[in-house]
């Protein structure tokens, strides 16, 4: 690896913050991090964010900690925009006391992270306002992320049949568990679903106010998003996103597989730009085992990260459309679609599970002829761009619908820990091709689009134009790629790393998409969490929504760019 | 007697006019819809796919017939029905051709316009009906959208009765025999179009059946032949309002040749509106409902009411002027629609900074 390694760990940003100690590389690959205690989390933090400028919520997650000393380790990685450091922060649970104070105040977004963390670990976030289970059912038995965890084969059984159909009624969601303190609990950062449906209507319409549920089978809601929606005729009062429903284990199924094995594994993940995540899983991987990937590898994966941006927004395209009512851009958009997910199966064998990305490189070489075709077909793209374009950008209607909706302020972003297209749309000027070049993007020069009101317009203008800037890096690639071996050859089918932690992160269509890899010297990792870019971002809404009329909410959650199989993992 | 065997064969004649005009205007909708996406539409049944609405009722046939719990049952049973009814009912006082028309009305628009009055009254039921929040809120908006348009387009149409000085069709038919209404009347042409797009529930003023919002809206909870006839009865609209289009504004049955040739030119006129208005709908985005109410109630009934006062002027001065006017209005419409959009919408931004930074030009 190259390009992050250049970088000296800096340990200097964690001088005068008392409660932190250990500082160093604590395993936890090559960015500084530091050790904390449950009581000095908020201290410490506080400190980073508002006195040295770590204003970004990275990652919040946790992982097991070894036999020998049970108990759960939460970790934490926050980063400094200005200077693109990014630090690690652990603390260590005993096992007797899965309990540490919730951060809610300082990022409103880690409240979705900390449902997480609670929902698979267990652990108990002291003063959350909302601490319910976040993708497993409400009355799950067990944390499945602990490794004492048994699984139990077998379906659905009458019991949880009669739980699932008793428990979906117009019942609200479900209260919060006693096990936060209430005396000290953070208030929530939006407005709550259950208070705003308690309050009586408008006394002069007589109206009252109800509760709909938008999904989780609902034409719009892409796939199974399902949101709560308190509202009083069309408006929206309070909404709140609920998710879950299309969990399959992907973090669970990792910790018995190779690494190989994985990067099949996490192509299900974001199921429309496969590419990203399996090379934020392998960088990590290669950091860790110390393999060195060759010079055309890292084009070939520039060029397939690019081309696969290019499905991943033309995906987008179509459901921006349809849900503003506009069928037929889709169709055009998918012409597109489908002349790339052609090349792709020629190049990988795959149309979306491409598993092409392997340790040390790529799987092949690309076929004979295929660049040149490639090449030609990139320079056709821009015009169908304009085609696009011509269908909804100037269109008065479609920017009735968009223009002013659903802005988000570049405070909420960082707040929310919102990345990507969405970011950007909001003028916050991020892009990890730009900022942290990984692969091979440091020889490109990556323009990047930015919005100045930040909303559903502005994200709209901003993918368009990232697309057009997709097709350049791609014919780039194309342009300047080296001669060479596409992978080092000598890797074995079964990497073993050493023990250590990794976090990697690639600039996903949706935004900053992370691998946090914990290996304990085994050929399986011991913990890997993808940090979702679009789960962030779609928590943001309810944020947003409330004031918003229904027609809204879609045009809105449309311009997140909502990837379910990715947010649930 | 023979009144009464006459009265029957008018009925099941005009029955099966209407149904076959039906079934072709919705292949025409597929075709032309594909077309107008480069694709091919349907292709499999028959030949290019002209059985296709046969096959679609088939399937619709087979379909459980179902009712949601909680339903208020009578309702829902009438609503289909009540739906579907008006459609056809309409039809006892439209002139075909001179001599084909099922009753000349003296007052044929003021009935025609009573009678589709009806269609509202039965969204609103099956919406209510239903026990479903989604189809209630798509019944209160189609109710709230068809009242609200109504106005303008009996307003606009209150002009070419004014040319006409009549409301019997054929006689508004007749006094088109040298110039039609789209000529003299442009401004209220193009009234009366948006005011049809809006009355048919078609984009952009499809929210009442809003596919991504409202799920089916009003239609959520229906299936089976309950659903057949609500689509047989939009069909049916699409076919009539743009039958009316023909009408009152490009000269019915009046055209070169024989006088049989007259019904030819009718439909010839009918499906360029339907073509129209397909176009419309596979080409636009739907506007947002408080959008659309404020587009009726301050820009189109206002507009209707100014086409009122300057055809009047233009009827008591010459035809020039009632030209000239129409064409004052058709302008300042255009630029007053476009003005509302850009003070809405931010219009006067670009995407040219986001485009220029993204500029193709510049290589690494």
């Amino acid at each position: 690896m190259t390009t992050r390694s250049a970088i000296a760990v800096d340990t200097r940003t964690f001088e005068g913050i008392s409660g932190v100690f250990e500082v160093g590389v604590l395993g936890m690959g090559d960015l500084p991090s530091a050790h904390t205690m449950p009581r000095h989390l908020i201290d410490v933090l506080t400190a980073l964010k508002q006195e040295r400028g770590f204003t970004h919520l990275s990652l919040l997650t946790a992982a097991e900690r070894p036999a020998e000393t049970p108990g759960v380790k939460m970790v934490y990685a926050v980063t400094r925009r200005t200077d693109h450091t990014t630090l690690m922060l652990s603390v260590d649970l005993p096992e007797e006391s899965l309990r540490v104070p919730t951060i809610v105040a300082l990022w409103p977004g880690a409240l979705p992270l900390e449902r997480e963390v609670y929902d698979l670990f267990g652990v108990v976030f002291e003063g959350s306002p909302n601490l319910r289970r976040i993708v497993l059912r409400d009355d799950f038995a067990g944390h499945p992320l602990r490794k004492g965890f048994v699984m139990t084969p077998g379906g659905v059984d009458a019991e949880d049949l009669a739980w699932a159909l008793a428990s979906h009624g117009d019942d609200g969601p479900a209260p919060q568990p006693e096990n936060s303190d209430p005396k000290r609990t953070v208030p929530l950062p939006y407005p709550s679903v259950a208070e705003q449906l308690a309050r009586p209507g408008d006394p002069i319409l007589h109206s009252q106010r109800q509760l709909l549920h938008m999904g989780p089978q609902h034409p719009s809601m892409h796939g199974v998003l399902h949101l709560w929606l308190a509202l009083e005729g069309e408006m929206v009062l309070a909404s709140e996103v609920t998710h879950g429903y299309l969990h399959r284990c992907i973090e669970k199924l990792a910790e018995t597989r190779s690494y190989r094995a994985c990067t099949a594994l996490v192509d299900r993940a974001d199921y429309v730009s496969g590419f990203h995540t399996e090379l934020a899983l392998l960088m990590g991987a290669e950091e860790l085992a110390q393999i060195e990937v060759p010079p055309k590898a890292q084009y070939l994966r520039v060029l397939m990260s690019e081309l696969v941006r290019l499905t991943s927004h033309t995906t987008w395209f179509a459901a921006c459309g349809i849900d503003v009512g506009a069928f037929t851009p889709m169709l055009f958009s998918f012409r597109d679609r489908e002349a790339i997910l052609d090349f792709f199966e020629e190049i990988t064998g795959g149309r979306m599970m491409f598993n092409y990305f392997r340790p040390g490189g790529v799987k092949d070489d690309l076929p004979a002829g295929c660049a040149d075709r490639l090449h030609a077909y990139l320079k056709t793209l821009s015009a169908s761009i304009d085609g696009y374009e011509a269908l909804l950008t100037t269109n008065e209607i479609f920017r009735n619908r968009t223009c002013g909706i659903g802005v988000i302020s570049p405070q909420t972003i960082l707040d929310f820990g919102v990345t990507g297209p969405m970011a950007r749309a909001s003028g916050v000027d991020i892009d990890l091709r730009r900022d942290e070049p990984y692969a091979a993007y440091a020889d490109f020069d990556v323009h990047v689009p930015l919005g100045e009101i930040g909303d559903s317009f502005d994200r709209y203008a901003v993918r368009i134009a990232e697309m057009r800037e997709s097709a350049r890096l791609a014919m780039l690639a194309l342009e300047g790629m080296p001669e060479g071996d596409f992978v080092t050859p000598g890797v074995p089918r079964a990497i073993k790393p050493p023990a250590g932690c990794a976090y990697r992160r690639v600039e996903s269509p949706r935004g900053e998409l992370g691998v946090y890899l914990e290996s304990d010297g085994t050929a399986q990792p011991w913990r890997m969490k993808i940090r979702s870019p679009a789960f962030s971002n779609l928590h943001v809404t309810n944020a947003v929504l409330p004031g918003r009329r229904i027609s809204d909410i879609i045009a809105i959650v449309s311009s997140v760019d909502v990837v379910m199989g990715e947010i649930d993992r | 007697m023979m009144l009464v065997l006459k009265t029957l064969l008018g009925v099941v004649v005009i029955a099966v006019v209407v149904l076959v005009n039906t079934v072709v205007v919705m292949w025409c909708e597929r075709k032309w819809a594909g077309h107008l996406q480069s694709r091919l539409g349907p292709m499999r049944t028959g030949w290019h796919g002209m059985l296709q609405p046969f096959a679609d009722a088939l399937k619709m046939l087979g379909k459980e017939d179902f009712t949601p719990a909680g339903a208020d049952r009578l309702l829902f049973g009438v609503a289909p029905v009540l739906a579907y009814a008006p459609s056809i009912f309409i039809y006892c006082a439209t002139p075909w051709m001179a001599q084909f028309v099922g009753y000349s009305f003296d007052v044929g628009i003021f009935m025609i316009f009573a009678v589709a009055a009806l269609f509202p009254v039965s969204i609103l039921l099956a919406g209510w009906a239903a026990n479903n929040k989604y189809a209630l809120m798509g019944g209160f908006r189609a109710a709230a959208q068809q009242i609200s348009y109504e106005v303008p387009m009996i307003m606009a149409v209150l002009g070419v009765i004014m040319l006409a000085g009549s409301m019997k069709l054929s006689t508004i038919v007749d006094a088109q025999a040298h110039v039609w209404n789209a000529v003299t009347q442009p401004f209220a042409f193009l009234l009366f179009f948006i005011c049809m797009l809006a009355e048919l529930n078609r984009t952009p003023f499809d929210l009442p059946e809003a596919e991504s919002e409202l799920v089916a809206g009003y239609m959520t909870e229906f299936s089976s032949m309950r659903f057949a006839m609500f689509f047989l009865a939009e069909y049916t609209n699409l076919f009539t309002w743009s039958l009316f289009t023909s009408l009152l504004f490009l000269g019915g049955w009046g055209g070169p040749g024989p006088a049989f040739l007259g019904f030819v030119w009718l439909l010839l006129k009918t499906y360029a509106i339907v073509f129209m208005v397909v176009w419309v709908r596979w080409a636009l985005p739907r506007l947002r409902v408080d959008q659309l109410m404020e587009f009726g109630w301050k820009v189109l009934i206002p507009a209707a009411l100014l086409n009122m006062f300057f055809t009047a002027l233009g009827i008591v001065t010459n035809v020039f002027v009632l030209v000239g006017l129409q064409v004052v209005l058709l302008v300042g419409f255009v630029w007053l629609v476009s003005r509302i959009g850009k003070r809405a919408g931010h219009g006067a931004r670009e995407v040219a900074a986001a485009r220029a930074s993204a500029s193709p030009e510049v290589t690494p």
